[in-house]
Order: C-alpha cells, then sequence, then structure tokens
C-alpha cells in the first residue's frame, strides 16, 4: 500500500470526520450544560438537510449560502422545543429517564414527519461546486467537502469565541461547571438551557447543510449520524468540546483508513471494534492517573 | 424599624414531602450582623437559600427591605440586595479567578461599577490579583474562599449571607474575612447573616444570633447573651 493511498484516506476522513465533529460538539455542548443526553440529535442533522433541500429546491438557493438561514431557523426551533417540551421533563431530583423518552420519541417523530411530507425517496440539492476537485498535495478532493470542512473549522472558533466573550456564553460555561454557582451568580437556567439547546440544534443544522452539499437526505438519514455523534462524544469524553472536535476527525479517519484493510462491508465493524479499543486504553489511562 | 432589612415571618420549607423547616422568624436590621448556628443538617442552609430565592418556602413571608419576596427568582433577590455567598463556595472551577469575580455582576449597576469593585477586592486580597488570571479549580481552600466571597461582594448586595465560609480554612484566613465583613457592615451599613457551626467564633463577630435545632429557631438573643447561656453552653461550646 502506497503512501499516497494511505494520505488520500486520511484527507477523505477528516473531510467525513468534519461533520462527525459538527455533530459531536453539538451533542457535547447540550450534554455540558443541561446533563442530558439529547437522543434526536442525528434528526435535528436530517431537519437542517431538509431545511437546505426546500430552501435550493423552491428559492434556488446554494447551500453553502442557504447556511445563515438554516442556522437561525434551527436555532429557533431549538428553543422553542426546549422551552416548550424538553424543560418539562427536567425537574431536579428526578432522573433522567423521562428526558431520554421524550428526545428519542421527538427523533420517531421528526423522521416520520418528514416522511409524510416528503416520502422516503432519496433527495439531493443542486450545488455550485458539484463534481469540481482540487488536488492539495496529490490527494484528490471535492471542493464541496473542502468548504464543509472550513466551515467546521471557522464555526469551531466562532463558538469558542462566543463561549468565551459574550456574556450569555459566559453564562453557560458556569451553568456547565457548577449550577448552584450560577444561580447564586442569578444567571437564569431557563434562559441558558433555551439558548444552548437552541445552539446544539443550529450546529447539528449547519453540519446538515455542509453534508448536503455532497450527500442526499431521507427521512432516517440522522439515524446514522445520531450513532456517530455518541461515538464521537464517547472518544472525545461527553462534555468536552474540544474532545468532541477530536473525537470526529479520529472517527472520520478510522472509517476511510479501515476501508483500506477490509472491505467496505466490514468498515462498520471496524470502526466499532476501534471504538471498543479506544474506550479499553481510555478507561485504562484514567484509572492509571488517578492511582 | 425603619432600618430592618430582611424579615422573615413563620417561614416553612419542604423537600418534596417531607418537611424540614418549621414556623422559622427572624430579622436583620441595616449594618448588623446576626449568626445562624446549629449542629450539622438541622436546616440551616436550607434558610438561608430560602432567604436567597434559590429555593421557595412553602409558607411564611420573606420581606426585603419592605417588599414580600417569598416565591420569587434568585435574580430578584439579588436586584434587591440579598447576595448569597454559598456552602461549599460553588466557583466555576475551569473559569478564571477575574472571569469568576465578573459572573458577580449580575445587575447593570454591579456591572456599570465593575472597575472599582475590582479595585476593592484586590485591595482586600492582593493575593488574588496575582492570580486573577489562574484557574479557580487549581486555587488552594482559602483562595477560593476569598474568591466565593468577592464574587459576592461584586454584585455589590445589602444584605451578605455566607454559609459556613470557615468550613475547612485556617483560622487566620477566615479571621480575614470576617475582618472584613464587619468594617464593610459598619462603614457602609451591610447587613450579614453569617451560617457557622463554629459557634464561638461566629458570636464573636455577630451582634445577634440564632440557634436551630431540627428545622426550628429554639434559642436566640443576643450574642453575649448566646454565649453565656447554659444550654448553649453546653450543647455547642463544650463546656
Ligand atoms: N435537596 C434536598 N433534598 C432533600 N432533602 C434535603 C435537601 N437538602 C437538604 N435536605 C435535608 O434537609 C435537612 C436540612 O439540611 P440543611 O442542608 O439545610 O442542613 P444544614 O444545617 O445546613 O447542615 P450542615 O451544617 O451539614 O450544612 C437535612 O435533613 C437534609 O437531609
Ligand atoms: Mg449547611
Amino acid at each position: 500500500m502506497n503512501f499516497n493511498v494511505i494520505f488520500q484516506a486520511i484527507v477523505n476522513g477528516l473531510m467525513i470526520g468534519g461533520i462527525y465533529s459538527l455533530i459531536g460538539m453539538s451533542l457535547t455542548i447540550i450534554f455540558g450544560v443541561m446533563k442530558v443526553i439529547n437522543f434526536c440529535q442525528g434528526e435535528l442533522l436530517m431537519l437542517g438537510m431538509y431545511c437546505t433541500y426546500v430552501l435550493n429546491s423552491k428559492l434556488g438557493m446554494d447551500p453553502f449560502l442557504a447556511i445563515p438561514i438554516v442556522a437561525v431557523i434551527m436555532f429557533l426551533f431549538g428553543v422553542l422545543l426546549q422551552s416548550l417540551l424538553i424543560t418539562r421533563s427536567i425537574r431536579d431530583g428526578d432522573d433522567d429517564t423521562n428526558v431520554l423518552f421524550l428526545t428519542a420519541g421527538l427523533g420517531i417523530l421528526f423522521s416520520s414527519s418528514m416522511q409524510v411530507i416528503f416520502g422516503t425517496n432519496y433527495r439531493s440539492v443542486e450545488s455550485h461546486f458539484a463534481n469540481q476537485t482540487v488536488s492539495i498535495a496529490g490527494a484528490a478532493l471535492s471542493v464541496n467537502r473542502l468548504i464543509s470542512f472550513l466551515i467546521l473549522i471557522a464555526l469551531t472558533v466562532l463558538l469558542f469565541l462566543f463561549l468565551k466573550k459574550t456574556r450569555i456564553g459566559k453564562q453557560i460555561r458556569a451553568t456547565s461547571q457548577n449550577r448552584t454557582g450560577a444561580s447564586v451568580c442569578g444567571i437564569q437556567a431557563k434562559l441558558v438551557y433555551a439558548c444552548t439547546y437552541g445552539l446544539g440544534a443550529a450546529i447539528a443544522g449547519v453540519a446538515g447543510a455542509c453534508l448536503m452539499t455532497y450527500y442526499y437526505v431521507f427521512p432516517n438519514v440522522g439515524s446514522v449520524y445520531g450513532t456517530r455523534s455518541f461515538i464521537v462524544v464517547t472518544i472525545g469524553t461527553l462534555g468536552n468540546i474540544v474532545g468532541g472536535f477530536f473525537g470526529g476527525l479520529v472517527l472520520g479517519c478510522l472509517e476511510t483508513l479501515g476501508a483500506l484493510v477490509v472491505t467496505s462491508a466490514y468498515k462498520e465493524t471496524l470502526v466499532y471494534v476501534c471504538f471498543v479499543i479506544i474506550l479499553v486504553v481510555k478507561q485504562r489511562l484514567q484509572a492509571k492517573r488517578r492511582a | 424599624m425603619a432600618d430592618r432589612f430582611l424579615e422573615v415571618t413563620d417561614l416553612e420549607v419542604k423537600y418534596g414531602d417531607i418537611q424540614v423547616i418549621w414556623k422559622e422568624s427572624f430579622y436583620v436590621d441595616r449594618g448588623e450582623i446576626i449568626a445562624i448556628v446549629g449542629s450539622n443538617g438541622t436546616g440551616k442552609t436550607t434558610t438561608v437559600s430560602a432567604c436567597a430565592g434559590l429555593i421557595h418556602p412553602c409558607g411564611g413571608s420573606i420581606k426585603v427591605a419592605g417588599t414580600e419576596m417569598a416565591g420569587q427568582t434568585a435574580r430578584k433577590y439579588i436586584d434587591q440586595g440579598v447576595t448569597l455567598v454559598p456552602e461549599g463556595r460553588q466557583l466555576f472551577p475551569e473559569m478564571t479567578v477575574l472571569e469568576n469575580l465578573e459572573m458577580g455582576c449580575t445587575s447593570k449597576e454591579a456591572r456599570a461599577k465593575k472597575k472599582e469593585s475590582l479595585e476593592k477586592v484586590f485591595a482586600w486580597f492582593p493575593k488574588l490579583k496575582d492570580r486573577a488570571k489562574q484557574l479557580a479549580g487549581s486555587l488552594s481552600g482559602g483562595e477560593q474562599q476569598m474568591v466565593a466571597f468577592s464574587r459576592g461582594m461584586m454584585q455589590l448586595p445589602r444584605l451578605l449571607i455566607m454559609d459556613e465560609p470557615s468550613l475547612g480554612l485556617a483560622p487566620n484566613i477566615v479571621d480575614n474575612i470576617f475582618a472584613i465583613s464587619k468594617s464593610i457592615a459598619q462603614d457602609e451599613g451591610l447587613s450579614i447573616i453569617l451560617v457557622e457551626q463554629d459557634v464561638r467564633k461566629a458570636l464573636k463577630v455577630a451582634d445577634r444570633g440564632y440557634v436551630i435545632e431540627n428545622g426550628r429557631i429554639t434559642i436566640q438573643g443576643s450574642s453575649q447573651q448566646l454565649l453565656n447561656d447554659p444550654e448553649v453552653k453546653k450543647a455547642y461550646l463544650g463546656f
């Protein structure tokens, strides 16, 4: 196997991993603040894809240009979802099962609603850069994937600036680090939760829009990405945004490198085997650090 | 009556179905320091959490500067001048000392006066100025208590409630915080509620005190009276 093939696989892996990073970060930020695992994260990505699809097919908007609009729509949708529904299922002292069932149920509701509206057909969008490729150090790369990857980087930087510099961003961090501390500082948990969930939905939506530029959407597309997002946050430690960023890239590379070693039918198996190995090694390292 | 800042009447608090506070009544005047003492699990934290709006009482009244506040949010209490420095400090461990202090600037007024407040804090605790860029989680227990106290003072309180500030700290650090609080109470009319298990120390700083036993106020009076009370002596002062 020559170096070029491996390099190409890594580049491809990073591009796919970019999407995983985005969805992983969106899951992890919601968990960090609300201590709730959002089981419909993949479906939020799917909704972002349909949003992009509608903006493209009805208004002729390029998927990349649609991103800000998708982000806003998904943010508002997330805020509504949190403040109308999810907040009612989280009560101090309760266990988390209510909210797990609720979000899992919402996921099913979202995909079946899309099935009712759009049917089960695979749908794709017209993109300005479709079929264009660039070559980076010998590796061929579709322009759409490259732009998606750059958007991931930009979004991550923006997210960090937002959390570090803005007032609401600081309140989000404060709430995730110490809820009692946040409430004695007069931080309104409701507002922070709504914002965080909105942010998580918006990031998932943007991931969906990026994905839409080189993939197609169907009602159940979210489930694959939902599962992936759990792997990402486990690799990167749940609640850790930087971990989510790198976890996604690692997972992407695992997939593409794995496809070189085994036939793509077994690609999934290899991913999960690697995942288990990572888990065990991480566990050992943590135990060692504690000892 | 004109200078009564906090007046609590017949306070009752439940966690779920379990009642832990029964008919507590107490008050704090402007510039006054009161101590709330009692042994573990008698309801001190619960009482002061209710006075800061963190938990809602199921009965009774909490008047702050004459306004009924029972049932209001923590944010409303802060706007009325009530600040809680909670038990166990509750800092933001992965934020810097400076960021922690800034989180204390809740109201518009507090944000406008941030610079002056910071100067005051650094004058009280010069050590915090050196540590301003350090993560709060990496500070020693004493330094963390300084940050917790200072974060509370950044809110520009008129009533400062400190829940067990001395827990696990060296006496000189606690004395320092008490001395600073006392001088602010005298100079600026700040009212203070001090929750303590170290009864002797608390009553030395406070003007008056309340003893809570099993969710009820059982003994009250001036610090002198309490220090000489035979029951207090026997139960809390160890002779
Ligand atoms: N969140 C809660 N849910 C249920 N019960 C609680 C809760 N917090 C406290 N309690 C109970 O209420 C009672 C009073 O607790 P509280 O924390 O107010 O005591 P305390 O006087 O502050 O004790 P300590 O000196 O140990 O801090 C205890 O019996 C405790 O078990
Ligand atoms: Mg307590």
